[in-house]
C-alpha cells in the first residue's frame, strides 16, 4: 500500500514534467488505469529488450499516443509487471 | 507558464525504496531499452508530430527513470537505466527514419534526471558530476553502439547538456557537473564520427554541428553565464582528448572551438549583455576553453591541439561579432586570453625560450590566418592581432619571459598568418601585410606601456617581427620579387604609422619610435631575405590619429579594468 501511494505521488508530479523545448502537457487522463495483462512470454521479451512486445501492450491496452500522462501510466503498469510478475494461485 | 519539474517524489520514493534490486544494470538497461524504444515506436507509429512525440517521449523518460529509481536501484543502474532508455529511442529514430529531434527529448530527461538523482541520493558536487559523466558517456556510447545516425547523436548529446544545464542552474550547483557532462558530449561526438569511419574534414563537421547544437541548447534553457562556459570549456577540452590521443586533425579542435567562440558571443548577445558584458563572458569562456583543453592536453607534442582551440575560438568569436555587428573590442578581449594562454602552455610544458617563441608565433599565425579568413571587417582582424599580441606580453610579463622577444615572435606570427590567408583567399597582400603590421605595434606600444618595457624596444620588436613574418609568407608563396618588395614596404609602412599613433595617444615620443619601427622593420626584413638584405622604401609616415580616442580597440587585459 505504501508503495502504491509512492506511485501515485510519483504520477501526480512527474505526469506535469515539461519535455525538451515544450511546455508540459495535458494531465489529461491522469486517472487512468489501463487494463494491462502481459503473460510470461511477453514479460520474458520485454526484460530482454523486445520493443516490439511494449508495442503490442500499449496497443492492446489502446493507450493515447499523444497522451503522455497515459503512456507514463501504462509504461509503470508494465514495468511494476516485468519487474513483479503476479503469482499464480 | 513552463511547470518547474521537481524530484521531491523521487525523493521520498528513495525514502520508501525496498533494498536494492537484485536486477543487473544489464537487466536494467534492456527493460529501458525495450520501454524507450517500444514507446517511441507506438508514439511514431500512431502518426504523433515531432513535437508531441518530442514531448511524449520525454515525460515517459523522466517517469521511466524515477520508477526505477524507486526500485532502490544504485548510481550504475541509474546510468544504465538512462543510457539504455535513450539508445532505444536513438534506434527507433534512425531504424524509421524519425526526425532526430525526438531524441533531444528522451536525452534532455537523461540529463536532468541523472542531475537530480545524484543530488537527491546526498552525492556531494564531485560525485554528482562523476555520476552525471558516466550518464552521458554511457549514453553518447549507447546511441553510437545502436547505429544512430549524426543528427540523432547529435541531438541526444545536445539534449542531454541541455537537461544537465537546466538543473544545475535551477539549483545553483557547481557548472563543473556541466563541464564534466559536456566533456563527455565531446569525447562522444569525436568517437562517433571516428566509429562511424567518417574522414576528418566530415569529423570536424559532426564535431562542431554537435558542439554548436549543445552550446545553442544550453543557452536556450536558461543557464547562467558560469553554465554556458562550463559546456563550452568541457566540451572543448573532451573533444580536444580523443584529437590528442588518436592523433587526429587538430582542426577537428579548431572548428569545435570556432562554434565555442560563436557560442559564447552569441549567449551574451541573447541574455541582453552591453559590449563590456559581452566582452567578459566571451573571454571567460575563451579563458576557460584553453585552460581546459592545456590541462587535458599538456605535452608539447599535442601543442598543436591547444593552438587549435585557441585559433579556432577567436576565429568563431570574430565571426560572431562580425555577424551580429558587435564592437571588435569583444574580439580583442577574448584574443587577449589566447595570448595568455598560449605563454602559459609554454610555461606549462617547459619550453624553453627558443621553443616558447616558435609556439607563440605559431599560435599567432593560426589565430590571424583563422580570423582573416572567417572575419570581413578589418576592425575586427585588428582587434584579433592586437589582443593576442598584448595578451602574449602581459602572459610574457607574469610568466617571467622575455616581453620583448615574445611580442617579436607573436608580431611574426600575425604577419605571416594574416599574408598567408590574404594570398590563399585573393585579397590585396600589401593591405595585409599593413594591417597586420600597424596593429601589431599598436599592441606593443600599448602593451609596453602597461608593464613597463620600453615602449620603443617593443615597437622595434613588433616591426621587426611584423617584417619578417610578412616577408617570408610572401617568399614562401612563391610571389615575385616586386611582390615581396610591396610587402616589405607595407610592413614597414603599417608599423610606422600604427606606432605613431599609439604613442601620439600615449603621450611617448614619436621620434624614438618612428626610428625604433624603421630600424626593426629593416632587421625583419633582412631576417627574412636570403641575402639577408633588404630595401625598404616608406615614404613619409601617414599619420591619422583618431578623432577621438575612445575608438582605438583597447588590448588591455580586462581584468586590470583599464
Amino acid at each position: 500500500m505504501k508503495n502504491i501511494t509512492v506511485y501515485l505521488f510519483l504520477a501526480f508530479s512527474f505526469a506535469n514534467l515539461p519535455a525538451y523545448g515544450q511546455d508540459a502537457i495535458s494531465a489529461s487522463g491522469s486517472t487512468t488505469t489501463f487494463n494491462i495483462v502481459i503473460d510470461d512470454e511477453t514479460r520474458e521479451a520485454i526484460a530482454n529488450g523486445d520493443s516490439e512486445a511494449v508495442v503490442a501492450v500499449l496497443a492492446a491496452a489502446n493507450v493515447d499516443p499523444n497522451d503522455p500522462d497515459a503512456i507514463s501510466k501504462a509504461v509503470k503498469q508494465i514495468v511494476d509487471l516485468v519487474e513483479n510478475p503476479p503469482k499464480e494461485d | 507558464m513552463k511547470k518547474k519539474f521537481h524530484f521531491l517524489a523521487l525523493a521520498l520514493t528513495l525514502s520508501f525504496a525496498p533494498s536494492a534490486n537484485a536486477q543487473s544494470d544489464r537487466a536494467i538497461s534492456r527493460l529501458a531499452f525495450a520501454i524507450g524504444a517500444g514507446v517511441t515506436d507506438y508514439v511514431a507509429a500512431r502518426g504523433a508530430s515531432t513535437e508531441t512525440a518530442n514531448a511524449v517521449i520525454g515525460v515517459v523518460a523522466n517517469f521511466t527513470f524515477s520508477i526505477i529509481a524507486s526500485t532502490g536501484a544504485d548510481r550504475d543502474a541509474m546510468v544504465a537505466a538512462i543510457s539504455g532508455f535513450i539508445a532505444g529511442t536513438s534506434r527507433v529514430v534512425t531504424k524509421q527514419g524519425l526526425d532526430p529531434q525526438i531524441v533531444s527529448g528522451a536525452s534532455y530527461a537523461g540529463g536532468s534526471g541523472a542531475t537530480q538523482f545524484a543530488t537527491m541520493s546526498g552525492a556531494d558536487q564531485e560525485t554528482t558530476a562523476e555520476i552525471v559523466s558516466d550518464a552521458a558517456s554511457a549514453t553518447f556510447s549507447a546511441a553510437t553502439s545502436v547505429g544512430a545516425e549524426k543528427d540523432t547523436v547529435v541531438a541526444s548529446i545536445s539534449g542531454f547538456i541541455a537537461g544537465t544545464s537546466e538543473v544545475v542552474t535551477e539549483q545553483g550547483l557547481d557548472p563543473q557537473i556541466v563541464s564534466d557532462a559536456s566533456f563527455a558530449g565531446g569525447v562522444g561526438a569525436t568517437e562517433f564520427a571516428t566509429m562511424s569511419g567518417a574522414d576528418q574534414e566530415t569529423t570536424a563537421e559532426i564535431v562542431s554541428d554537435a558542439a554548436s547544437a549543445t552550446f545553442s541548447a544550453a543557452t536556450s534553457v536558461g543557464a547562467e553565464k558560469d553554465t554556458v562556459v562550463a559546456s563550452i570549456s568541457g566540451f572543448i577540452a573532451g573533444t580536444s582528448e580523443v584529437v590528442t590521443e588518436q592523433g587526429l586533425d587538430p582542426q577537428i579542435v579548431s572548428d569545435a572551438s570556432f562554434a565555442g567562440g560563436v557560442g559564447a558571443t552569441e549567449f551574451a548577445t541573447m541574455s541582453g549583455a552591453d559590449t563590456e558584458t559581452t566582452a567578459e563572458i566571451v573571454s571567460d569562456a575563451a579563458s576557460a576553453t584553453f585552460d581546459a583543453t592545456t590541462a587535458v592536453v599538456k605535452t608539447e607534442a599535442a601543442k598543436g591541439t591547444v593552438i587549435a582551440a585557441i585559433s579556432g575560438f577567436i576565429a568563431g568569436t570574430s565571426d560572431a561579432v562580425d555577424d551580429l555587428d558587435l564592437d571588435p573590442q569583444i574580439v580583442s578581449d577574448t584574443s587577449y586570453a589566447g595570448g595568455v594562454g598560449t605563454t602559459q602552455l609554454a610555461t606549462l610544458i617547459g619550453a624553453d625560450v627558443e621553443e616558447t617563441n616558435l609556439l607563440i608565433s605559431e599560435a599567432s599565425s593560426a589565430t590571424s590566418s583563422t580570423t582573416a579568413q572567417s572575419a570581413e571587417d578589418d576592425d575586427t582582424i585588428a582587434a584579433a592581432i592586437s589582443g593576442f599580441i598584448a595578451g602574449t606580453m602581459e602572459g610574457a610579463a607574469e610568466n617571467d619571459l622575455d616581453v620583448a622577444s615574445t611580442a617579436e615572435a607573436a608580431s611574426s606570427g600575425a604577419a605571416e598568418g594574416t599574408v598567408a590567408a590574404a594570398i590563399e583567399s585573393g585579397a590585396n597582400i600589401s593591405e595585409a601585410a599593413e594591417l597586420a603590421a600597424t596593429s601589431a605595434a599598436t599592441a606593443a606600444i600599448e602593451a609596453a606601456i602597461l608593464i613597463g618595457l620600453d615602449p620603443a624596444a617593443a615597437t622595434e620588436a613588433a616591426a621587426s617581427g611584423s617584417s619578417q613574418g610578412a616577408t617570408e609568407a610572401a617568399i614562401d608563396s612563391g610571389l615575385s620579387q616586386d611582390v615581396v618588395d610591396a610587402v616589405i614596404d607595407s610592413s614597414a609602412s603599417g608599423s610606422s604609422d600604427g606606432a605613431i599613433v599609439a604613442a601620439e595617444i600615449a603621450g611617448v615620443d614619436t621620434s624614438a619610435i618612428i626610428d625604433a619601427a624603421e630600424s626593426g622593420s629593416s632587421q625583419g626584413a633582412d631576417a627574412a631575405t636570403p641575402d639577408g638584405e633588404s630595401t625598404i622604401d616608406i615614404g613619409d609616415p601617414v599619420i591619422t590619429p583618431p578623432d577621438d580616442a575612445d575608438d582605438v580597440i583597447d588590448v588591455v587585459s580586462p581584468e586590470d579594468g583599464a
